[in-house]
This record gives structure tokens, C-alpha cells and sequence, in this order.
């Protein structure tokens, strides 16, 4: 099958193209030396062979906090977010699988208006990334959760567009694009080789579970930096003239106010929320039950303080890679 | 700007129209929601909850105590707890609310016809079992043999009472009472024993094998309750029990209410025994 | 509309958290009009009586004259709000309560002669009174003292984030201080709300608004041991503004 390619010394010319689609963002290394997706200021700024961002592109979809609803005059409304058409370049595998993922949540019955709203105004660029040693996916590969595909190749990257908006970018581009008879070899293995686990796991008399619990210092940093952690907290705050605003949080369930109720708390010890994690994070609630959202990015393993990699405690079960999250 | 009153995150405008005091510190709300909410509210069913919002407090779920009333309006009998309810109790009557809903899974009621009912009430837990007694009542004749048993800490903490009497006089419903600690002096006027309700229990002879339960309480109860009913012969997936949960968004998103894999929210806030005895940290 | 009756005061402190009030400059003509500033002798001079829907109190208690007051507000607020860190851990103030004894202190402070100043160790509100809220901070966030005293016009309390520096820190995508550059960050263990204000300027969390609710201090030691630092340095660090922490603690 023929490919479309993009030679490497296209690639600015094809970046300041998609700025025709949206502002662009895309990983860059912040001064005080972080990788974050930014606006992409100047495509010098684009750091093409990062390895993870501390925050994944969640952010664009659920941000840290917002409002997301106000109080005036005796109603509640919505909040329309602002936001204009946002291009994102550059995305791993392994992050637009965990957007996917996040669709699922959000987009399903009930679409959660804030993020749908600023879902349809995000294009998804997907670049093809090398694994490094956090990573724990299972090799390099292909996602066809984005708009655009590139595939990084020796001089240039495959693409493959994965929609509509996808297409409309490489028609718009097409004078940067070769027809090329070999195709730069696409990865056949798929996704993260964290698989969905058995939910009995957590009980398990592994000594890890205990060590894991000490060590926790519950900063959070695990959830807040997972493509795939969506818990929230909502709270209300009144203003001075008698109007409201209801803002939506991150929460983090290795938090101690995670499982309280008026006068009690279900998940009062950190063990018991560590094992909430791996409940949530391998094995899934209604409905997404038996789906692991883990897509191996690696983050947790990278940002934990501790140490902590949950996946040891089920480190000597079989892998197998054929399945997706 | 879209309005999208209907979200269900959204809450309807609803007015507090009275509020009675219960006890010292747990009122009966009656909150008439605006119309467009009408058509969801009422397709309520006993068991089901509502998330109440209080304008710059918050919101909290919360399960109505009485049946969708013809006119709209619902009942919330609500404890002052928390910052939310502190607020709540604090509202003079024609204060706006909010209130959207409702969610979950309520109780079985298709299921349940032709079925005797035993109701165990613990504390609060009489409000969520008052409208699931007030569907039993009105639907009598396809029912069975309807039972209440309704334990409260003291006498002054007995909501209802008198409405409870009175449903019990009028026959179709077994009510039996009961309080941990006795009262100094007499009081009431209806007979009342001393004693937790798992005692209650003991002594009453029903035709268990053929009984739904439905219990509602706090979580200590729902342990010793549940075991002493399957001993008694009911079977574990006709014991009902209306759990609680800190629902935020009540939609099955902010994962709050997590039990095991389920969520409160959408699975719940009714579960049957034998589900949550596959999981180990539901009670 | 009733105008909430507010005694704003301090006790034992530099003044900061009453000043931050102050530095509300927006919203500051609508609290004035809002609220019957009863009592603030740090802004104006006429002072009213009680008594007060709530009494926001900077500082820690450690004199007699600080006690006083103290019971006063209590005896004449329905709410007592303990304001700034010195007000509900003992602060900068009772940093050295565990080192030296008092005399030591304000021998060093006041020399040897005649004793001018009677005082005790600086301790928290809640060593003498009950306090029904607190908002925490050296000096504590604007957007904090803001929430408490909207929701006190809503006859409420607001609910205030209870989650550790880290939090904040890491959503603001800044270089994690303890982990790659091995410095002394207090981030994990310190209650967040001030959205990682120093870290973000790379600088260290120093620990002023106190423990988070869970602190796993045991832990977080261990991690300041491993990097280099001494236990000496670390519990100096640690003591700064709050003295007394319980090190093995694992909760």
C-alpha cells in the first residue's frame, strides 16, 4: 500500500499548516526543564523525541479545576468553557489510547458538557515514540485513537490520517507529501502490556500491599500525572453578591476524604486505598468492568517519590500484548 | 450560551415550601422543583436519591422519604451534619434550592409483588424506607403482609412516629419499635420496646422463605441485620439493602461511591445481600 | 439583609494574616458593606462590642493578655475562626517551644534585666478554646479568606481543599524539587490550598501551611535521610512553623 510521507525538512512547513486548523500545542520543555504540552510558540520550540510529559494531555480535556457550573438569580447553568480549536502535535500511543479511554467516561450517556465541548475543539496529532526504561507498554506502535498519525521514520514520518479532520489536514498539506512505494514499517503489536487483572488480586496476602502502604506519602502524584485518572471532586463556592460557582477538581482516591461519608470513611487506611487504585486502574468499574486503563506511559513509576509500581504486585503473571485497553 | 437545563448535572430550580423539624437536629424538607423537572421526578422510584443543592453550600444526595407527590413536590429529611445541610437547616422557607434526579437503582418493586415485606429501619435510615412503606401501603392488595421495624437511638429521635402509629392503626402494616435506651418518664402512647433491632428480630416469626427485606441503616447494622435474616431463612438476593455513599456527581463519573467495582450511584443505592457478598469491603 | 457582626483580632504574630485581608482590595468596599466590621483594632480605630456571628483570630496565645482576648472572642462569637498558621500550630513563634526553655528566649531577646514582658510558650487556639474552623497559611492565601467570608454570609463554611503541596504542585506540571534535585521539600506532608506557590518558583515547600491531614511524616523523613540531609536539619526544617510533630508517625 502506498503511504503518504512527510520528509523531515517538511516538518516546520507542516506544523505552521496546522496552525491553519488550530493553535498549535505540542511537547517543549518548560525553563525550569519539565516536558509539558504548551502552545508551540516556534516549531524550534517542539521537542519531537520527548520521552513522557509530567501532565498528559488529560488536561485539555478535564482541566485540573474548573467551574462548571454558576449560580445567578436563582439558577443553575452550565459553564461554556472557553475555548477555541486547539491543535495538539505529537502525542504517544499511549496517551491517545488513555484520551479514548477518558471518552469512554465522558462522552458516554449523559455527555459531560464542558469536556465534550472541549473535545470537539481538540485535533489529535499522534506521533509514533521509542519506549525508555518506564515505559511499560509493550513496544512501539500505532493508535488510531487521534486524527493524524505520524510515523517516525529514518527521513520522515508516515502518515495516516484516522478522520475526517485527519484527511483534511494531509489534503491541505498534500504539497508536502510524497507518495512513497515502501511504507516505513508499521509496529504490529499493540498497546499496553498491563492486561485487565483479576479483582481478587487486591486481597492477596503479597507482602507488597503492606510495604506499599508505609511508603505511600499520599502526594497524589500518581493519579494527578495518569492519562487515565479521572476522579473528581466537586465544590461550591458562594461570592459576596449572592451568586455561586461549582468547581470541579481532580480528587485522588490515596486521599483520606476519598471514601468519607458523614461520620464514617469506607476507605480509612491507605492500604485499603491503594487497593481501591488497583481496582479502578486494572480491572474497571460499571461499565467499563474487565478493562484495564492502564496504557503503560509510565508516568507513576516515574513521578512516585516512593517507588511504588502497583504492576509488581502482579509482576509474574503471563503477559500477552494482543489485547487493547 | 447553551442552556442545557436538562443535563443531569445540571440541577433544576426548586423552592423550599415547609420544613418541618423531625427531631433536634433532622427536619422534613418539602421542595417544590420548577416544572421542567417534573417529568423526570416523576418517575422516581422508592429507593432511588437526589442530589439537593443548597446555592453556595453544595450539594448532597439524598433519598426522598415519600412517594413523588401529584404535585410535584418532594420530601427530604435531612440531618444538619455537615456544611451543606448546616446551610440547608439555616434556609428560611421560600429559599431556592436546587435539586436533579433522580439516580440509581431503587427497590425492585415489580419484583417484589405478591412478596410479604419486612422493613428494618435503623435511625435515619426510616426516611429512604418510608417511601418504599408509603408504595408498599398505597399498593396493598398486591402485596403481602407488610412489617416495620424501625429502631431509634431515643424516644425523641423516632421520626414519624406519630404518622407511623397512625399507618399501623389504620391496618395492612406491622409496626414494631424499638429504642437502645429507655426513657427516663413516659412518653408517646403507643408501646415501644428497648432494645437494639436485631433483638426485635429474634423473636418474630414470618414466613421468611417467601419475604423481601428491606433494610436502611447505619453500616453496622447492615452486617448483623443481613446475617440474622438469611438465618431466618430469606434468600440473600431478596435482602435489599440501601447503602451510603459520598455520590458527588451522581452519573457514574466522580467514582466517590465506589464499592468494589460497582458504583453506588448507578448500581446503587440499593443492592441485593447476595451481590455485595462478592464484595468484601461494601459493609 | 443581616450584616454578619465580625471581630477581626490578633494575638501573638507579625499581623500578616490580617493584612492579607486586608490586601483584598477588590473585593475589600463589598466586604465592608457586607459585614458590620464590628472589631478590627488592626484597621480602624473605634472599636465595637460583642457580640459577633464570628471572631477571625490571628496569632498564638503566650500571654496572659493574649488568653484574655482570647476567651473574651470565644465567649462572644458564635463562630471562632482560627486564622493563619501561628493561630492553629503555634507558628514561627513556637518554633523554638522544644529547644529552649523561656526564660532562654527572652533572656536573648530582652537581655538579663528586669523582666518587661510576662509570656508562656506560644501554643495554638485550640489549647485553650474551641475553634470551629480554621484557615491555614504564613500568611494564608487571599482566595481562602475570601471563601470563608462568602460562605459566612451564607450562613456556611466553605469547603477547603485537604490535599498535600504535591497536589497543586505536580498539576502545575513544576520540576519535583524532591526528587530531582534531592532538596528539602516538605511537599508531601504540607497542606496544599496555596497551589504550590514557592515550588512553582523553585523553591522549596518550607512547610507553612502545616500538616496535611494524613501525613505520612515517617516516610517523608526517611525520604530526607536517603537524599543527604541530616535528622538535626530535617526536624529544624520540620519545627519551623508548627514545633511538635510526631516522627513516626505512618498514618
Amino acid at each position: 500500500m502506498a503511504k503518504t510521507t512527510l520528509k523531515n525538512i517538511h516538518l516546520s512547513h507542516f506544523l505552521e499548516l496546522l496552525r491553519l486548523f488550530g493553535e498549535l500545542h505540542g511537547p517543549v520543555l518548560s525553563d525550569q526543564g519539565v516536558f509539558s504540552f504548551a502552545p508551540l510558540a516556534s516549531a524550534s520550540d517542539l521537542q519531537l523525541n520527548y520521552s513522557r510529559t509530567q501532565i498528559p494531555p488529560k488536561k485539555y480535556l478535564l482541566p485540573f479545576r474548573e467551574e462548571i457550573l454558576h449560580y445567578q438569580k436563582g439558577a443553575y447553568r452550565q459553564a461554556v468553557p472557553y475555548g477555541s480549536e486547539t491543535v495538539l502535535f505529537g502525542v504517544h500511543p499511549c496517551d491517545l489510547d488513555a484520551m479514548a479511554y477518558l471518552d469512554r467516561v465522558f462522552l458516554a450517556e449523559a455527555a459531560d458538557s464542558c469536556y465534550a465541548t472541549r473535545r470537539a475543539n481538540l485535533t489529535l496529532v499522534g506521533l509514533s515514540c521509542r519506549p525508555d526504561d518506564f515505559c511499560f507498554c509493550s513496544g512501539p506502535r500505532e493508535s488510531a485513537a487521534c486524527d493524524l498519525f505520524l510515523q517516525a521514520g529514518e527521513d520522515g514520518f508516515s502518515l495516516t490520517a484516522r478522520s475526517a479532520k485527519g484527511e483534511a489536514i494531509t489534503a491541505a498539506a498534500a504539497d508536502l507529501l510524497v507518495e512513497t512505494e515502501k511504507e516505513i514499517e508499521p509496529p504490529a503489536c499493540g498497546s499496553c502490556n498491563v492486561l485487565p487483572q483479576d479483582p481478587q488480586l487486591r486481597f492477596s496476602a503479597h507482602p507488597l500491599w503492606v510495604k506499599f502502604a508505609e511508603a505511600c506519602v499520599s502526594c497524589g502524584a500518581c493519579s494527578v500525572c495518569c492519562p487515565t485518572c479521572y476522579c473528581f471532586d466537586l465544590r461550591e463556592y458562594p461570592s459576596l453578591s449572592g451568586g455561586a460557582e461549582r468547581v470541579r477538581e481532580w480528587d485522588n482516591c490515596l486521599f483520606v476524604t476519598h471514601g468519607e461519608v458523614a461520620g464514617g470513611n469506607f476507605r480509612a487506611t491507605r492500604l485499603e486505598r491503594l487497593r481501591y487504585r488497583f481496582l479502578h486502574k486494572y480491572c474497571g468499574f460499571t461499565p467499563l468492568t474487565g478493562i484495564t486503563s492502564c496504557v503503560g506511559c509510565g508516568r507513576c513509576k516515574e513521578f512516585c517519590p516512593v517507588g511504588i509500581d502497583l504492576r509488581e504486585l502482579f509482576q509474574d503473571l503471563p503477559l500477552d500484548c494482543g489485547r487493547t485497553p | 450560551m447553551t442552556l442545557l437545563a436538562n443535563h443531569p448535572d445540571t440541577p433544576f430550580a426548586a423552592k423550599l415550601l415547609q420544613r418541618r423539624q423531625l427531631s433536634e437536629d433532622t427536619a422534613l424538607f418539602t421542595v417544590a422543583p420548577e416544572a421542567a423537572a417534573l417529568p423526570s421526578l416523576s418517575r422516581f422510584i422508592p429507593g432511588q436519591f437526589v442530589q439537593l443543592s443548597v446555592p453556595g453550600a453544595g450539594e448532597i444526595p439524598i433519598s426522598p422519604a415519600d412517594l413523588a407527590h401529584e404535585d410535584g413536590t418532594v420530601d427530604l429529611c435531612v440531618r444538619r451534619v455537615g456544611h451543606v445541610t448546616d446551610a440547608l437547616h439555616q434556609a428560611p422557607e421560600g429559599s431556592t434550592l436546587g435539586l436533579r434526579g433522580p439516580f440509581g437503582a431503587g427497590f425492585p418493586l415489580a419484583e417484589m409483588t405478591g412478596h410479604p415485606v419486612l422493613l428494618l429501619a435503623g435511625g435515619l435510615g426510616i426516611a429512604p424506607l418510608r417511601s418504599l412503606l408509603l408504595h408498599l401501603l398505597q399498593n396493598g392488595e398486591r402485596f403481602g403482609e407488610i412489617t416495620l421495624m424501625y429502631g431509634a437511638k431515643k424516644p425523641t429521635l423516632m421520626l414519624f412516629r406519630e404518622e407511623l402509629a397512625e399507618l399501623a392503626a389504620r391496618g395492612g402494616l406491622r409496626l414494631y419499635l424499638t429504642v437502645d435506651f429507655a426513657p427516663e418518664e413516659p412518653w408517646g402512647g403507643f408501646s415501644c420496646a428497648v432494645g437494639l433491632l436485631p433483638d426485635l428480630l429474634k423473636g418474630f416469626s414470618f414466613d421468611a422463605a417467601n419475604s423481601y427485606a428491606a433494610i436502611c441503616g447505619p453500616p453496622a447494622l447492615y452486617r448483623c441485620l443481613g446475617a440474622d435474616l438469611e438465618r431466618a431463612g430469606v434468600a440473600p438476593q431478596r435482602i435489599l439493602l440501601s447503602l451510603e455513599r459520598r455520590m458527588r456527581c451522581g452519573i457514574g463519573r466522580c467514582c466517590h461511591c465506589a464499592l468494589g467495582q460497582k458504583l453506588c450511584c448507578v448500581d446503587g443505592p440499593v443492592f441485593r445481600l447476595s451481590e455485595l457478598k462478592e464484595i468484601p469491603e461494601a459493609l | 439583609m443581616n450584616r454578619p457582626r465580625l471581630a477581626i483580632a490578633g494575638l501573638t504574630a507579625c499581623s500578616g494574616c490580617q493584612l492579607t485581608l486586608l490586601n483584598c482590595e477588590e473585593e475589600l468596599a463589598e466586604v465592608a458593606a457586607r459585614f458590620d466590621l464590628v472589631s478590627f483594632p488592626m484597621a480602624e480605630s473605634v472599636e465595637g462590642g460583642a457580640p459577633f456571628d464570628a471572631a477571625i483570630v490571628e496569632g498564638a496565645v503566650s500571654t496572659p493578655g493574649d488568653l484574655a482576648n482570647l476567651f473574651r472572642l470565644r465567649n462572644s462569637s458564635r463562630l471562632l475562626v482560627a486564622l493563619g498558621t501561628c493561630a492553629i500550630f503555634g507558628g514561627v513563634a513556637a518554633m523554638n517551644n522544644g529547644v529552649s526553655t523561656r526564660e532562654e528566649l527572652v533572656a536573648a531577646v530582652y537581655g538579663d534585666g528586669e523582666k518587661t514582658v510576662e509570656s508562656f510558650a506560644p501554643a495554638p487556639l485550640t489549647n485553650f478554646v474551641s475553634v470551629d474552623f480554621s484557615i491555614t497559611g504564613c500568611p494564608p492565601e487571599k482566595q481562602e479568606v475570601m471563601a470563608l467570608l462568602c460562605a459566612l454570609l451564607n450562613g456556611t463554611l466553605p469547603p477547603l481543599a485537604t490535599y498535600p503541596v504535591c497536589t497543586e504542585c505536580r498539576s502545575r506540571e513544576n520540576l519535583c524539587l524532591l526528587l530531582e534535585r534531592k532538596e528539602l521539600c516538605l511537599g508531601p506532608i504540607i497542606q496544599g490550598g496555596c497551589n504550590a506557590r514557592c515550588p512553582a518558583t523553585g523553591i522549596v515547600c518550607e512547610g507553612c501551611r502545616g500538616p496535611v491531614r494524613e501525613a505520612n511524616v515517617a516516610q517523608e523523613l526517611e525520604l530526607l535521610l536517603e537524599r543527604g540531609f541530616g535528622r538535626k536539619e530535617i526536624e529544624r526544617r520540620m519545627s519551623r512553623f508548627k514545633p511538635e510533630w510526631d516522627y513516626g508517625q505512618r498514618r
